[in-house]
This record gives structure tokens, sequence and C-alpha cells, in this order.
């Protein structure tokens, strides 16, 4: 949620290159960074922090890279990309090549996804031939009116093994 | 003919999800608003588990639970495709709404054009404004146009309300309300407009009205209007609850023209069956009519015309794994002058089995039953019997053996036995015992050059049974059993119990088949003969000689297109043939059919019986068929059935012209039937294929008639 | 002259049994077959098939008796019928589709006016043993199809 990044970043990698000039981090090979309830895993994550607190970039790449994070309303979002890139000042992440985001019960796969948090607003985008359109699934009782408010201890039938930290 | 025809609607494959009730879109590109709005837009498709919608755009409106698809839309279920430009989906109760939309229906190969779809997998169909045909695009003979058709699920009938039919673009016939079967259950209800004249009734119509007035109970009701005799109403009552269904059908015609006295005339039918508990079952079948002659007029849906009567039953059965009870009312509308007919009011029959050790088996089978007759003053009687028997069954994979002894002790009370030589109370004991044994055996063998597997199963069975006098005893549920080869080895000759022959018997029996390399039978002849070892003393079993009748039959696949059948008994003391019945046919794919068969009974009931019978059905051209069928009684040299009919059949309507003249078994005011009253009939029946009747309309010609049609042999 | 002994009644060993609906136990015809599975010694239990059951099942449908005449006194009056009952039924082997197997059984029966009761009991008694030709066919197509399914599974 948006307390996320008021809290201390871990990084850990197995090499990492600082430019303080421009104030950019670059870490490289099984990169996993958490800032409270985010979490990143990628081959290769750069920070770019030239704009100051609370208006960092985050662009992670892997094969693929995998950013997971619980949201203030306690679903659980988990995005899937080539390139996955955070904007914390519009809190938008951009994900490109064979994107996939996944929250409550319903999952978004495409060439790029475009995911305002703050509005809770996705736009996805997919090729022009058939196999690349974008495909979203939802969850039969997603699909029922929100009374029913999921609990975060609602079992959710997650079908990606293991990568919540 | 099939070129250019409808083709069939492929079947529908719902995309497999591991999760039944998930939805899948995919579209080149989506918009969506969290829990709200989810829009998506190019190429657009829509998959769950029951149906797939294509779209150009679609939006789904959580909050609303509305589901909208534009542009070219098309919606694929089971039961129907439809091309629309605008469907919408109301997620809470399920329910579609398609406007101005093309059609594809799957329940029967038909389409057509409405205004508005209204569509639920609970209720079913409902098509608002709507055009249907089963002719394919172009060669459109025949459709209809109605302001709704509705297609309800589970019903047996669909609905068509104003409903004009146009004949080559021409209407030609208008009808505020028609009921069309939509399954395939039995259902005799109307194909739109079936004309027929026979001399019983002249020129014939009936259209029936399908009320459907609840969940679980429907009726239909279809006036008949007749020339000759005037309007017969026929009403069908169908309930459904719980764990019980049945039928009340009631058929009324006011003062009949045909008949000279004008009188009324009715028939009813009442079937129930239905579960009481896991093991009681209550069963009813109530029959009744106004005349001898009712069935033979106006013909029945559930009765043959030259049936002899009508079951009046009401029973109750109890079934578990060892035991069984079964009792039941039995009694009989009668038709003709058969006064002193015996009824069951009630019969009780307990069976109980069990193995005691191995593979004994300890069966008793017990009987009480009250004979009463519809003549007052013929005799009565109350019976108990009791048979327990002991058997002991061995088989493996080449044979079977059996050894049985059983004990069989009646108890009778009989009533009105003055001067009629039955005593009051009789009691008979008899033993029996059985030994069986059967062998099969094999070798490969040479066939027209072909190898083939021949097997031999010979049989043997000795029975015994020992003898007392039964001429006290009257005939209540007891006559001779017709004796065939089935019969051989049954080891009883009569039916009921009221008289059991005295036997010291051996029958022998021996099949043989061919069998082809995938087990199929080519050829299959069986031979078989009781032995007398001595005379019968029981009076009616007396026989004439020490050996019955030779029972011999025979199946013979002549190659691919040539099949006979044969089954004869000859007496082997003056080697005349009691009874054969032999047919040859010709068979080439399913519509070219030429069979010739005969049939000859010594003495049946006091008769001689012989016959020779022609049926044949002979494509003419592409859509013209022809139907052909004569039987002549050759004791008596006449022609009993003659049969043709012509049929013109294209892709979506078949017309057929029938004529036919059969002989009929009509009764006279004293209840004697006259021996050559014949009935002769002209129908033009004009049917919609694809609509509701399954049965390819040539076959159900060849099947038409006094004699119809059966393939002679049973080879498996 | 060549002739040994036949074995035809045997199901291929990869089969352990048969498995029948348990809503039709009382069916006349499914005792007739339970009987006949336990004269060849194929055991059967009546339960519904898991997905992945190995056992054979076999789903019997309501069956249709027909009446169908064969020769008519010289009254119009019916001399013999035939009785024809059709027997239809799914049979499942393991891990195959499901496919739908019918025949027919037919028998030569007369009617009697002057005695119906008496007909009625034959009727009975002929329904009873077609059942039991019936069963006994079902048993031995089943030993059949399943040599050809073993030899093309």
């Amino acid at each position: 949620g948006e307390n996320d990044f008021k809290q201390p970043i871990k990084v850990d990698s197995k090499s990492q290159f600082v430019d303080g000039k421009s104030k950019t981090s670059i870490f490289r090979e099984d990169v996993h960074i958490t800032q409270g309830s985010l979490s990143i895993d990628a081959d290769e994550v750069e920070v770019i922090a030239i704009e100051g607190e609370g208006r960092e970039v985050f662009i992670a790449r892997g094969q693929p890279a995998v950013y997971g994070q619980t949201m203030d309303d306690g679903s659980r979002i988990k995005a899937v990309a080539n390139e996955i890139r955070y904007q914390v000042s519009n809190s938008t992440l951009t994900l490109t090549g064979n994107a996939e985001l996944q929250q409550n019960s319903s999952k978004v796969s495409g060439d790029s996804i475009v995911f305002n948090m703050e509005l809770e607003q996705l736009i996805a985008q997919g090729t022009d031939d058939d196999e690349g359109r974008v495909t979203t699934i939802f969850q039969p009782d997603s699909l029922r009116s929100n009374d029913k408010k999921e609990s975060p201890a609602d079992p959710q039938p997650d079908d990606d093994k293991g990568s919540q930290p | 003919v099939v070129g250019e025809c409808l083709a069939p609607l492929a079947p529908f494959e719902p995309f497999d999800s591991a999760n039944p009730r998930q939805i899948k879109v995919q579209a080149n590109r989506a918009e969506i608003q969290q829990d709200t709005v989810a829009q998506f837009k190019g190429n657009v498709d829509i998959l769950s588990n029951d149906s797939h919608i294509q779209a150009d755009e679609a939006r789904i409106d959580k909050v609303a639970q509305q589901l909208q698809a534009r542009g070219k839309v098309s919606y694929r279920d089971a039961a129907i495709l439809v091309n629309s430009n605008d469907v919408s989906l109301d997620m809470a109760s399920g329910q579609f709404n398609m406007l101005n939309s093309d059609y594809r229906l799957s329940v029967f190969n038909g389409r057509g054009a409405a205004e508005q779809i209204l569509l639920d997998t609970e209720t079913g169909i409902a098509l608002e404004d709507v055009s249907f045909t089963t002719c394919p695009e172009g060669g459109e003979d025949w459709k209809i146009v109605a302001s709704s058709i509705t297609l309800e699920k589970g019903k047996v009938w669909g609905e068509a309300r104003n409903t004009r039919f146009y004949l080559g673009g021409v209407p030609v016939f208008y009808l505020p309300y028609f009921a069309f079967p939509i399954s395939d259950q039995r259902q005799t209800g109307l194909l739109i407009p079936e004309f027929d004249t026979s001399s019983s009734t002249g020129l014939s119509y009936e259209q029936a009205f399908y009320w459907n007035m609840a969940p679980n109970y429907d009726a239909t009701i279809a006036p008949r209007l007749m020339a000759n005799r005037g309007t017969q109403l026929k009403g069908e009552f169908r309930y459904l609850v719980g764990q019980h269904f049945g039928q009340l059908n009631l058929e009324y015609l006011g003062n009949d023209r045909g008949l000279g006295s004008n009188d009324d005339r009715y028939f009813y039918r009442y079937v129930h069956s239905g579960k009481l508990s896991e093991n009681w079952q209550i069963s009813a079948d109530i029959n009744g009519l106004s005349d001898d002659n009712y069935l033979v007029d106006l013909g029945s849906d559930y009765y043959n015309r030259a049936d002899t009567h009508l079951y009046q039953t009401v029973g109750v059965n109890y079934y578990s794994d060892n035991l069984d009870f079964h009792m039941a009312f039995r009694d009989f509308e009668v038709l003709g002058n058969h006064p002193s007919t015996y009824r069951a009011l009630p019969e009780m029959k307990l069976f109980y089995q069990d193995n005691p050790f191995g593979d004994v088996e300890f069966r008793v089978h017990s009987e009480l039953a009250y004979f009463d007759n519809r003549q007052a003053d013929a005799p009565r009687a109350t019976r108990f019997h009791i048979a327990p028997s002991l058997a002991f069954p061995y088989r493996n994979q080449w044979g079977e053996f059996l050894a049985e002894a059983s004990l069989l002790s009646t108890h009778y009370r009989q009533q009105n036995v003055e001067g009629t030589g039955l005593s009051r109370r009789v009691e008979r004991n008899l033993g029996q015992a059985k030994l069986y044994g059967a062998i099969n055996f094999e070798r490969q063998t040479e066939w027209f050059s072909r190898t083939v597997t021949q097997t031999l199963e010979p049989k043997i069975q000795y029975l015994y049974t020992s003898y007392e006098d039964q001429t006290d005893i009257g005939l209540y549920d007891t006559t001779r059993l017709l004796n065939d080869f089935s019969g051989l080895f049954r080891g009883q000759e009569f039916t009921g119990l009221d008289r059991i022959s005295d036997n010291n018997q051996l029958t022998l029996g021996v099949t043989s088949r061919i069998l082809d390399k995938n087990n199929r039978e080519q050829f299959k002849l069986s031979l078989g003969q009781i032995f007398y070892l001595d005379d019968n003393r029981v009076q009616a079993a007396s026989k004439s000689d020490n050996r019955s009748a030779l029972a011999a039959e025979l199946d013979w696949r002549l190659g691919s297109k040539w099949f006979a059948h044969a089954d004869v008994q000859v007496s082997t003391a003056n080697d005349n043939v009691e009874r054969s019945s032999m047919s040859l046919e010709y068979q080439h794919d399913d519509d070219k059919i030429v069979q010739l068969n005969h049939r000859f009974v010594r003495d049946l009931s006091g008769e001689r019986i012989e016959q020779l019978g022609l049926t044949a059905s002979w494509p003419l051209s592409r859509n013209w068929r022809w139907v052909g069928r004569w039987y002549k009684d050759i004791d008596l040299q006449r022609t009993i059935e003659s049969y043709t009919g012509v049929q013109y059949e294209s892709c979506c309507w078949s017309l057929a012209l029938v004529v036919q003249r059969n002989l009929i078994n009509r009764f006279d005011i004293t209840g004697v039937q006259s021996t050559n009253e014949f009935e002769s009939s002209i129908s033009l029946r004009f049917s919609f294929n694809g609509l509701g009747n399954g049965a390819r309309n040539t076959r159900k010609l060849l099947e038409d008639g006094l004699f119809g049609y059966r393939q002679p042999y049973l080879l498996n | 002259c060549g002739f040994t002994l036949r074995g035809d009644i045997r199901l291929p060993d990869n089969h352990t049994g048969v498995t029948l609906s348990p809503e039709l136990t009382h069916l006349p015809l499914q005792r007739a077959l339970k009987a006949s599975l336990e004269q060849f010694q194929i055991n059967y239990a009546e339960t519904l098939p898991a997905s992945d059951s190995d056992q054979i099942h076999i789903q019997l449908m309501p069956e249709s008796l027909n009446r169908r005449l064969l020769s008519l006194f010289p009254t119009g009056q019916v001399a013999e019928y035939e009785l024809l009952l059709t027997v239809r039924y799914d049979v499942t082997f393991p891990g195959q589709e499901t496919h739908r197997v019918d025949f027919e059984i037919s028998r030569e029966y007369q009617d009697d006016p002057d005695a119906i009761l008496a007909k009625s009991r034959e009727l009975d008694l002929i329904l009873h043993e077609m059942r039991q030709e019936a069963a006994e066919r079902i048993v031995r197509l089943l030993a059949s199809q399943a040599i050809q399914t073993k030899a093309s599974g």
C-alpha cells in the first residue's frame, strides 16, 4: 500500500553498481528487493532516484522479472514481464514483453500492460495477430456483485508457485 | 440429396478451464477499472464453460451485472448459434437478450431470423418475431413465420404462436397456436399437416395443443376431425412428482356418424409407476374402451388394431438382495365375445434365494392367488403354491453343468364346482429333478476359402417329474406353452400351475456357429429334440409320439448383401412339418431392400396358417423412393395386405402417397368376427424433415401398415 | 476332427471387473445382468465409476418391448406376434470413449382370447427368458469388445 514506500529498502544481489552523480544504482544477478509489502525479483534492477525521495523509478528486467505488492484493500497483486517499470510518483506500473498481472481473482496477460495502482486502472495492449491478443481471466466470484469483498484470508486459486516472499 | 442440404451444426466444445465457471476474454485491447467496468476492443472472444461469444467490442459492468457485446457479434452454445449486432447478458439472472439476429438451432437442424432471442440456460430459448425453416439457403421450399417460438428446457414440446406457413414463398396456412415435438421421446404428436383418408375415418386431420401447466406436469389436447365420423377429442395428461411419474390418456368421440347407432365412443388409459422407498415400487396399467371395434375403427397409439384384450392391473413390488415380493390385481378388458375370462384378484408371489454353502443355490418360489371369473357360475379357486429347490450349478470357461432338485406343493380350495368333476379341496405334491450339461468346442476351418472359427455347442438335459392325477383341478391360469427351439430346454409344458406334466425325458440340442476374425457370426445352425422315455399320464400333456418335433433354426449371412433365416419344427414320426418360417433378404445399404418370407403352422388353436409375404423398398431416383408390401394367405388364396407407397424426399420436406388395403377384424353386434372385412385407405402425408421426427422417413414407410418390416435374422 | 475346448467368456487380464449404476439396482435387466456376471465369475460393483477407474462401466438404458404382427387368422385376428426386446446400454472401457451398444432379442408369441390370464403368464415367462438371453449377450459382447479394444488400445 501507500506506506510501503516509507519502509526501509532491503536489496541483495550478486553485484551492485552505483553512479552517485546520476543517483542511479544497478543491481545484477538474482536481485531480490523488498520494501514493506513490495518485492521485486529480477536478473537486473535499475533504481533511478535522481528526482529525490518518493519519486524513484525502479526498472526491473528478467526472464521474467516478478513484482509483488499488497494493496491498501488487502488484495495482493503480482506482475510478471520481461521489463517492469515502476514510477513511485504516479504509482504506475508499466509491464512490457509477455506481461501478466494478477489481482484478486482476475488475471490479465498481453504484450504490454499499464496499471495505475492509485486509480486501480489497468490498460492492456496486445499485438495485432490473434496469438498476441490480451487475455483476461475472471474467476466466477470476481464477477459476482462486489458486496461480498474478498478478505485477504480468502484462499485464492493461485497457480503460480511460491513467488510471494 | 445431402449435398446442398443444411449441414448440421458442428458440436459445441466448451473452453475447458481448470475451474469450470471461469470466464476467459481475449481482445486486442483491454481497459479494466478494478471491480467496476472492463472494456475490450478488437477481435473480442468471451469463452465460458457453456457459451462462446465473439464480437468487435464488449463491456463487462460488474456493478450493474451486465455484459454487452457490440458490432459483428456471434453467440454459440450447445443448443444455438446466433449472429446479431447486439447481445447483452444480465449476469444476475443469467439471461441473454439478442436483437435482430439470424440463428441456427442444433436440437433440430433448422435456421431462421428473429427480432429478439431471449435465452437462459435454466428456462430455455424464446424467439420473438421469428422465421424458421430446415431448408438450405436459397432452397427455401417452406418456412414458418411466427410471433413467438418457445423451446422450454426439459419439455417434450415446443410451442409456436400466430404461425403462418409459407410453401415456396406463398402463405398457405395459418394457425393461432401449434405444438411440435422437440425431444426424441416417443412422441406421437402432430407434425404439421398430416392428411389421411381411410375407408373407416374418411379425410382426417389432427391438431395438437400443448398445455404447459407446471414444471412437473403438462398436458396435450389434440382434436381430430374425421369426415366420416365427427370430431374425436384426444387428451394426454403427464405428471412427474418426486419418484412417481404417470400418464392419463382420454379419448372421446361423441355420436360417431360412422356407426349406424351413432353412439358415443371412448378410450381411457392410466399408467403410473413410482418408488415408495428404496425397495418398494408401485405400478398401475388400467385401460378401457367403449366397444370392441374402437381400436379397429379409430386406431390407437398404444394398442395394435388386432389386439384381443387390454390390461387392467395394479401392482406393488418389493425388491431386495435375496427376497422379492410381488402383489397385484390382474384383470383385463376383453374384446369380442369371450365370457369366461379368469382374473387374479389378487395374486401374491414371494421369491427367496440364498447360497447356504459354496455355489449351492437354495430357492423358494411361493404363490398365493384368488382366481375369480366374470361369469358368476364359473368355478373359482384360492391356490397356494410353494416350491423349494436346491441347485448345484458349475460353470467354467468351456462348459456349464447344473443339477437341480425341487418339490412342488400346491393346495386348492375351489368353489362353484358342483357337477364339474372338480373337488372342493385338492392337494398336489410333486418332485422334480433336472440334470443339464453344455460343452463348447471350436476349431479353425475354411469357409468359402476364408479361415474362420467354427464352434460346436452340444447340450443335454434329463428331466424327471413325478405324476399325480390333476383332473379334479380347474384351469385358471394354465394353457399349453408354444414349443419352439428356445422352449426345448425349459422343462415346462404349461403356463401357470394348474397342470404340471409328469416327465421322464431327455432333451438333446446342438448349435454350430461360424465366426469371422472379428467374432461376427456368419452362420448359425441349431438343432434340438426331446425324447420321452415313457408316456405322459397327465392327460392334457399326452403326446402322439415318443419324440417331440425336431426343432431347427438357421441364420446365414451369404456374402454382404444376402441374408437367409429359417426355423422349422418337423415331427420325426410322420415327417410332416408342424411349424416353419423362412425368409430370404437382399439388402444393399439400408435403402435397397427386398425380403421374401413364408410362414406355416399346421395347427394353431385349430386353424391352419400358411402365409407368403414380399416387402421391398427401392429408390427410384435421388429424391424418389418406392416402398411396397404384399402378404397372401395361401390357405384361403387371398391377399390380406397390399401396400404401396411413393415418396418424394427433399432436404427439408417430404411428401408420401400411400395406398393400402388389408384384412381387419371387426366384431358384429353378437361379438363374432367377420372373416372377410377389408379396409382400404389412401393417405397423402406431408411432413417437414428435421422437425423432431428423428426416424428417417423411408424407414417409417417401411415399418408402416399391418405387417411392417423387420430384419429377418439375428446375427451379432 | 480338430475340435478343442473353447473358452469364450473371459475378460483380458488388464480388466479387473465391471461397475453398474447403483440407482438401477432393481431394474429387471440389471438383476439378470448381475446373475449372468456371477455365472461367468466376473466381479462387479454397483457404484458410479471414478474418472480413473480401471473397471468397465455399463450404463443400462430403458429397454423397449414392441410387438410386430407375424400372421393372421382368417378373421383378421392376430394369430402370431413377434415380441421384440430392444436393449440399449453405454459401455465405457477404462481410458476409452463411451460407446452405445444396442441389439434386439426376438421371440414368437401367440395370443389366445379364450385364455387371457394364462397367456399373460406366458408373456411374463418369455420376457424373463429374453432378459436372461440379453444379459448373457451383453457379457459375451463385453468379452469380445474387450479383446478388440485391447488389440487396438
